[in-house]
């Protein structure tokens, strides 16, 4: 056990930090407050930003919804996604998750100056089907096939992509996450001939449980030599609410989010906010409902 | 009801009626005090008897106040009456140039004048402050040299934008022709209304448009000529001046001596006393030589840079002898070490970061000899306007005692004669000090603008593998950066610049590359313009899109 921990605190400390690109953060809330400290969390639909092998975990059809507001609503962001458990070693997920910026100003040069001559539209989605594996009674894996769509101005890129991940629980308390996002680069072809290239990202994290009612996370990110680090804490204050604590990319650029959860029956409620230091206040709200 | 509703329309239509007349009432420029009225009155003791009907005249015109002004020796308050002088105030709105009329036919009156303003002799052009080659150094009191008259000044270079805000209506307009397609003036060349583009005269391919799309020619015709106090950009030397528009440079600032010859010769035709050259080789060619002569004959000054290789160089036609050649200092009075220099040299002048105009209504910094040049043609365009009979071999005998020695004493091959003194041209043209009036804008100063930031658009948006460049009005000096963040909020790049005092439209430029130097992918971005004065710190934000 503490080898494994040393080994992690080894690699976030020797790398240099990061700012990973997640295509699509607008699926996660819980996450998100969590600082997307996540690889080795279960947490069910939103595992799938950056750890398929949480999808295994799921007991029950699961659906789930988010609505995020970027930046003082500069932009919106909606997701939807179903999960269903097969049998007892294996569940399926598709999530869908779609961000739309409106009223770009389209301008030209007007003899050194900006002319406005109409708007224009971002829209940028995903299709992800994903697998996820109960592999030994502690070992979980998951994997993410990605359709990505994105439509800007008048042209279209489409690009196939692929994560892997898998969850180990050490012992009750601290559980190992590992993933590898965007499997070989993820390639976005355009139609105007232009390729965009999502390079490939190592997630490597811990959760540990502190007793019945918290627990605390930490993953790493790595991508071209290159890491993100991201804490988060999770606080059960009562049997139905949690609240959570993250702070993103740990260094100058660092954000802090918050959130909270409300458990009821067969239906959670989750909400994060996060404060941008330049561009405003991000909201985030989901819905989740079991069957 | 429908009786009501039309009173109603009617009390509207009364009211928008009364408040354009306000409107229009209220943009009335006036050049005087409203409703006062100077009225000098007779000395007469007869008048002292008629002071009751005197009165009675006040009090029908309307005049609710009388004010003694005390001017000479009987403008001192006393008990007597007449002989003095008074300021009237009126009750209500009067036009005074009737009522001055009205006072005049009066027996008892010597004069009587609207109250007209002064000015402090200053400029409104915001661009204005960061003239430092105007604002200081010795040529500051060049605008003491009053302009009684236009000259023509050609400027012989990539042409001049003349369609740019500050310049427009000093670009030279030739009456006699028309658009056309037809040589209405029997000069030789069709439609030059605004100038000729004489790029490919020796290839049989000039035209009549000499938009300039380097930016040179533009540049140094706004130092010899920009329009003053317009409340826009900058001021010109000479601010009445007659930009005669001569292209022959192409849009990377070459062309060739045959070109030039014709340009030259042209201008001398239309009439241009004075033809700035600021371009040069260091071989000539006698087609060029003879259209530097025939300047000469027609008594047209002729300036040119001596160039910008900080070598020792004869550069024609700054080398010709009959040519006013000008090397550059800085604005410390200091050699400027990329100026060319040589025994040709004749005067030097500011060179360095001159603040001048840049197509497309803009406004930026240039550094070079030409500058200079454009610097001693405004001067010369100056004195030419104050007295326009003077020859180019007085003109250059004037400028010579006129000038500072800034290195060592006499003639030198760096500055030549020294840099030219304002103070000491205008005691030389024998111009006696004296209120002036000319310039009738106050003054504006920086402390009083309320900074904004305004107009925040890139351009053009999307953006493809060329770029693209944030543009935005600032009204004052200050300090602005521009931050881009991709859809996540994590920052990209960081941009930074300074504007300065004036209304003025900003440009910065991006290479679509982020902070490491990696070109970025496509998508949305947001980017974030934060605009710190002495004041406060505006900010305002936008959307681009980057799609290759």
């Amino acid at each position: 056990m503490k080898r494994v921990i040393s080994c992690i605190l080894f690699l976030l400390v020797i790398c240099n930090f990061i700012q990973a690109s997640y295509k699509f953060d607008v699926l996660s809330v819980e996450g998100y407050a969590k600082g997307y400290a996540i690889t080795a969390d279960k947490c069910g639909l939103e595992s799938v930003l950056k750890n398929p092998a949480g999808v295994s975990l799921l007991e029950s059809v699961t659906f789930l919804t988010s609505y995020s507001s970027f930046f003082d609503d500069f932009y919106q962001g909606v997701h939807l996604a179903a999960g269903l458990p097969i049998n007892d070693t294996m569940s399926l997920a598709i999530t869908i998750p779609a961000r739309v910026v409106s009223g770009i100003p389209e301008t030209i040069d007007n003899g050194g100056r900006a002319e406005q001559v109409g708007s224009f539209q971002d829209l940028d989605a995903a299709l992800m089907f994903t697998t996820g594996l109960k592999i030994l009674p502690d070992l979980y894996c998951g994997l993410n096939t990605n359709y990505y769509y994105h439509k800007l101005y008048t042209q279209k890129g489409t690009g196939w992509g692929f994560d892997f991940g898998f969850l180990y629980d050490i012992n009750y308390d601290v559980t190992l996450g590992a993933s590898i996002q965007n499997m070989g680069n993820t390639k976005i072809k355009w139609s105007t001939g232009h390729q965009d290239t999502f390079s490939q990202i190592v997630n490597v994290g811990l959760k540990y449980k502190w007793g019945q009612y918290l627990q605390f996370l930490a993953d790493t990110s790595i991508s071209q030599g290159k890491t993100e680090l991201n804490l988060g804490a999770e606080k059960t204050l009562e049997e139905i609410l949690s609240i959570y604590f993250g702070v993103q990319n740990i260094g100058k650029e660092a954000r802090i989010g918050a959130g909270a959860s409300l458990l009821l029956e067969n239906l959670d409620i989750n909400y994060a906010y996060s404060q941008h230091m330049y561009l405003g206040s991000v909201h985030k709200l989901s819905l989740g409902m079991r069957i | 009801m429908i009786k009501l509703i039309i009173k109603l329309y009617k009390i509207i239509s009364i009211l928008v009626f009364l408040l354009l007349l306000l409107g229009f009432s209220s943009k009335a420029d006036s050049d005087y005090e409203p409703n006062t009225l100077i009225v000098k009155l007779k000395a007469s003791k007869s008048l002292i008897r008629s002071q009751s009907n005197i009165h009675s005249y006040h009090q029908k015109m309307g005049v609710k106040e009388l004010i003694l002004v005390p001017v000479g020796k009987n403008g001192v308050k006393s008990a007597s009456f007449g002989n003095q002088t008074y300021v009237l105030k009126f009750k209500s709105n009067r036009d005074m140039q009737v009522m001055a009329e009205n006072y005049k036919a009066q027996s008892w009156v010597v004069s009587a004048e609207p109250n007209y303003y002064v000015y402090a002799h200053g400029f409104n052009d915001p661009g204005y402050e960061s003239q430092d080659y105007l604002r200081t150094g010795r040529i500051k009191s060049v605008f003491d040299i009053p302009e009684r008259n236009r000259v023509i000044v050609a400027v012989a270079d990539t042409g001049i934008d003349y369609n740019h805000e500050d310049i427009e209506a000093n670009i030279f307009l030739n009456t006699q022709e028309q658009n056309n397609n037809q040589d209405d003036d029997g000069n030789g060349y069709v439609d030059d209304v605004k100038g000729y583009n004489f790029y490919g005269f020796s290839l049989n391919s000039a035209h009549n448009d000499p938009i300039d799309e380097f930016g040179h020619g533009t540049h140094l015709a706004g130092i010899i000529g920009a329009k003053s106090n317009n409340g826009l950009g900058i001021a010109g030397i000479n601010t009445k001046a007659q930009l005669l528009n001569v292209c022959f440079l192409n849009r990377f600032g070459r062309g060739n001596q045959v070109d030039a010859a014709a340009a030259i010769t042209y201008a001398v035709d239309m009439g241009a006393k004075i033809i700035n050259c600021s371009w040069g080789y260091s071989k000539k060619t006698s087609v060029l030589e003879d259209a530097i002569n025939y300047a000469q004959d027609n008594n047209v000054v002729v300036v040119a840079s001596t160039g910008n290789d900080s070598q020792q160089t004869f550069n024609y036609p700054a080398a010709f002898d009959s040519v006013i050649a000008v090397s550059a200092i800085t604005n410390s009075n200091k050699r400027a070490s990329y100026a060319s220099f040589g025994g040709h040299v004749d005067f030097a002048a500011p060179g360095t970061d001159v603040y001048s105009l840049k197509p497309g209504n803009s406004y930026r910094e240039l550094t070079g000899t030409s500058q200079s040049a454009a610097v001693v043609t405004g001067i010369i365009a100056r004195v030419l306007s104050y007295n326009p009979d003077l020859t180019p071999a007085q003109i250059k005998a004037l400028l010579i005692d006129s000038a500072d020695d800034v290195m060592t004493s006499g003639r030198d091959i760096y500055t030549g004669y020294g840099v030219i003194n304002t103070t000491s041209l205008k005691d030389n043209l024998g111009i006696v000090d004296g209120a002036q009036t000319s310039d009738r804008v106050p003054v504006q100063t920086a402390g009083s603008v309320v900074p904004e930031l305004k107009e925040v658009l890139n351009f053009p948006n999307p953006c493809r593998s060329q770029g693209t460049t944030f543009g935005f009005i600032t009204n004052k000096a200050g300090e602005v950066v521009v931050r881009i963040f991709d859809m996540r909020g994590q920052l990209k790049k960081t941009l930074e610049t300074s504007v300065v005092d004036g209304d003025r439209y900003n440009t910065v430029f991006w290479d679509c590359y982020d902070d490491a130097n990696t070109i970025i992918d496509n998508g949305t971005y947001f980017y974030i313009i934060e605009y710190k004065t002495s004041e406060k710190t505006l900010t305002a934000r936008g959307r681009l899109s980057v799609l290759r």
